[in-house]
């Protein structure tokens, strides 16, 4: 068995309020050095907030977050914001580059702030893993000059540039068609093998999530686990259409005959009651 | 990363800079015409004359105009006591020579073995002909050589009228260096006056004779003042000291708008700039980063400011100076020596650090994960 590289012990995350909100409910899991995770789930589900969890970025109100063998319960500010920049990346469905640089800077950055090697080899290796990504001839455009792609490439070499452990994707497909898409995935499965990553991705993308090695589900904010992986991802995909229309039949009825209305009610129920027995399997 | 973030607000970092240029131009101008014009009196002051007789409360008006002038009889009187060594009388204008501005005073012969004054270039004036001697300073000032005709107004609109310059006077320290001098009949013809003086310096026989001096003098002349160089330097300073303050009142209002203005751009830049700052703390930005980008960015604009201010002050120092002489009769100098460019410099920092603290503390205490949502 490889290296732990990731472990959530009795994780539960409330966000206080008025109504206080539950994100995350009891969450255990562990994933190992170099693997390649999805976390599948309908919206709501936690999965934001469990990448977050993950990335060092919030803190859990009860359960023990630990990455790389440092339990991030106890640690100061200052420590988890070297813990993210040295050990983790991120990649941000909305690519999150900073528009007043330019993509070369943009990849300078995480370098920079970790206050490691010089600037002229913070540059060098900045330039060199933009080639690598295909943008070498967009070193010195800034972000609105370039396409969702290419874009979410930039934020990839930035998520490498401190040649990060653990590099944390939260939808980096759904700002994109899906053949860029799909690019974007198969290179984040290349980057994560070649470098030796452990990636983390949250998805909403069926075919994203297929190509993981192993996919997590959310619900509630509790974490679910399947071999079949890919037959959950199905069942969960049917589960959620049919959930968005049993939701919709008030409206359903204003559109169709009051006898075809029964019929298509009957047959929805039916399966999301069948779909409900056999949700705590996928 | 901090100086492109102003590229891309320029309109808004502009203003803020102007805002806080104001308050410094308002504050290093008035210090620097203060302070100035203090050590301009103070130096003129430290003559080596016993006492200066003037017109009643002439200070207190502090302009040339015929209520500052009295009878070049009571010279007569002066030089007739008996305590009195030496005295002489001047009269004392406005010139203008080349578009420079200087002050010109007329002067009889007895001047200058009274301040004990030579000609160190050229020669002594005839006080007969229309011809000037120079202070040192003046030389210096006006870039004009023992022998050079020049043409000398009195005010802008008066009508020029050509001297000759004869020779340039040693080197005291003091009022001389800064004069241009001419004979007083002349300088009389010039203002419009007839036997007229601005003010009598005296040298006494002792000092022990002071009290005698004054008390014949208040008696014989109510509408006299007669004062040691250092209480006419007191009772300057009294009413500085009054003016400084509701000065620096009026400097510190601007400087306050100036805080507020910077605050406030700050305060929205951290607003627009929430999510940024997410994305910078998940890569990795500690909450002293945040801090130093937005502290940084409050300095700069407080520096540039700064600078714009004393710049601008530099401007409008030297219009005061030109307007006070040609439309008020007085002459007044601005001094703009290092300890005040650094001081400016400081409180445009002071203000710079006291009005971004709060944005930035606010930006670096932004949770990432908060702020990453902030949209």
């Amino acid at each position: 068995m490889s290296r732990i590289i990731v472990e959530l012990r009795g994780v539960t995350k409330i966000y206080p309020g008025v109504v206080p909100v539950k994100a995350l409910d009891n969450v255990n899991m562990k994933i190992e050095a170099g693997e390649f995770v999805a976390i599948m789930g309908s919206s709501g589900s936690g999965k934001t907030t469990l990448l977050n969890m993950i990335g060092c970025m919030d803190r859990p109100t009860s359960g023990e977050v630990i990455i790389d063998g440092v339990n991030t319960r106890n640690p100061s500010e200052k420590e988890l914001s070297r813990l993210r920049a040295e050990k983790i990346g991120f990649v941000f469905q909305t690519y999150n580059l900073i528009s007043t640089l330019t993509c070369l800077e943009n990849v300078e950055l995480p370098m920079h702030l970790t206050g490691k090697g010089k600037g002229r080899d913070i540059t060098r290796r900045a330039a060199m893993l933009l080639h690598l990504l295909g943008l070498g001839d967009r070193l010195h455009h800034r972000p609105n000059q370039l396409s969702g792609g290419e874009r979410q490439r930039v934020a990839i070499a930035r998520a490498l540039a401190n040649n990060s452990e653990i590099i944390l994707c939260d939808e980096p497909t759904g700002n994109l068609d899906s053949v860029t898409g799909g690019k974007i995935v198969s290179l984040i499965k290349y980057i994560g093998r070649l470098t030796g990553a452990t990636v983390i991705v949250v998805t909403h993308d069926r075919d994203v999530a297929l190509k993981a090695d192993r996919i997590l589900y959310m619900r509630d904010g509790r974490v679910f686990e399947r071999e079949e992986s890919r037959v959950g991802v199905e069942k969960q995909m049917l589960y959620e259409v049919t959930e968005i229309m049993a939701r919709s039949l008030p409206l359903i009825k204003e559109i169709i005959s009051p006898s075809k209305y029964e019929e298509v009610k009957k047959d929805l129920l039916e399966v999301l009651e069948k779909l409900e027995d056999e949700r705590d399997v996928f | 990363m901090v100086l492109r973030d102003f590229t891309n607000r320029k309109v808004r970092t502009i203003l803020t800079i102007i805002g806080v240029s104001v308050g410094i131009a308002t504050l290093v101008c008035l210090v620097s015409l203060t302070e100035g014009t203090m050590s301009q009196i103070e130096s003129q002051l430290s003559e080596l004359v016993d006492f200066m007789i003037l017109p009643a409360q002439s200070f207190q008006r502090a302009r040339v105009g015929a209520e500052n002038v009295m009878d070049r009889a009571y010279l007569d009187y002066v030089k007739s006591f008996p305590e009195v060594k030496a005295a002489a009388g001047y009269l004392i204008g406005p010139a203008i020579i080349d578009g420079k501005f200087s002050i010109a005073i007329g002067v009889e012969p007895d001047m200058f073995t009274v301040v004990n004054a030579n000609v160190t270039s050229g020669r002594m004036m005839r006080f007969d002909e229309k011809e000037i001697l120079l202070g040192y300073g003046a030389a210096q000032n006006l870039e004009i050589e023992p022998g050079t005709i020049v043409k000398l107004q009195t005010s802008p609109q008066s009508p020029a009228t050509e001297f000759k310059v004869v020779g340039v006077l040693d080197r005291t320290g003091g009022m001389l260096d800064a004069y241009i001098f001419m004979p007083l009949d002349i300088m009389e013809d010039l203002l419009g006056y007839e036997d007229k003086i601005s003010i009598i310096l005296v040298k006494l026989e002792s000092p022990s004779l002071s009290s005698v001096f004054e008390g014949r003098v208040d008696s014989l002349f109510p509408n006299l003042e007669v004062n040691t160089p250092g209480a006419i330097m007191e009772s300057i300073n009294q009413i500085v000291g009054l003016l400084n303050a509701v000065l620096l009142v009026i400097g510190g209002v601007s400087l306050l708008v100036g805080m507020t203005s910077i605050a406030a751009t700050m305060m929205t830049s951290v607003i627009e700039k929430t999510h940024e700052i997410g994305v910078m703390k998940a890569l990795g930005a500690s909450r002293r980063t945040i801090l130093f980008i937005f502290l940084s960015q409050s300095l700069m604009i407080c520096l540039f400011g700064g600078v714009l201010g004393i710049f601008i002050s530099l401007g409008l120092a030297s219009f005061i100076e030109k307007w006070t002489l040609t439309f008020q009769g007085f002459m007044i100098h601005a001094e703009f020596p290092p300890s005040l460019i650094l001081g400016a410099l400081s409180i445009s920092e002071l203000v710079g650090l006291l009005s971004g603290a709060i944005p930035a503390i606010k930006a670096s205490n932004i949770p990432p994960a908060e702020a990453l949502r902030y949209e």
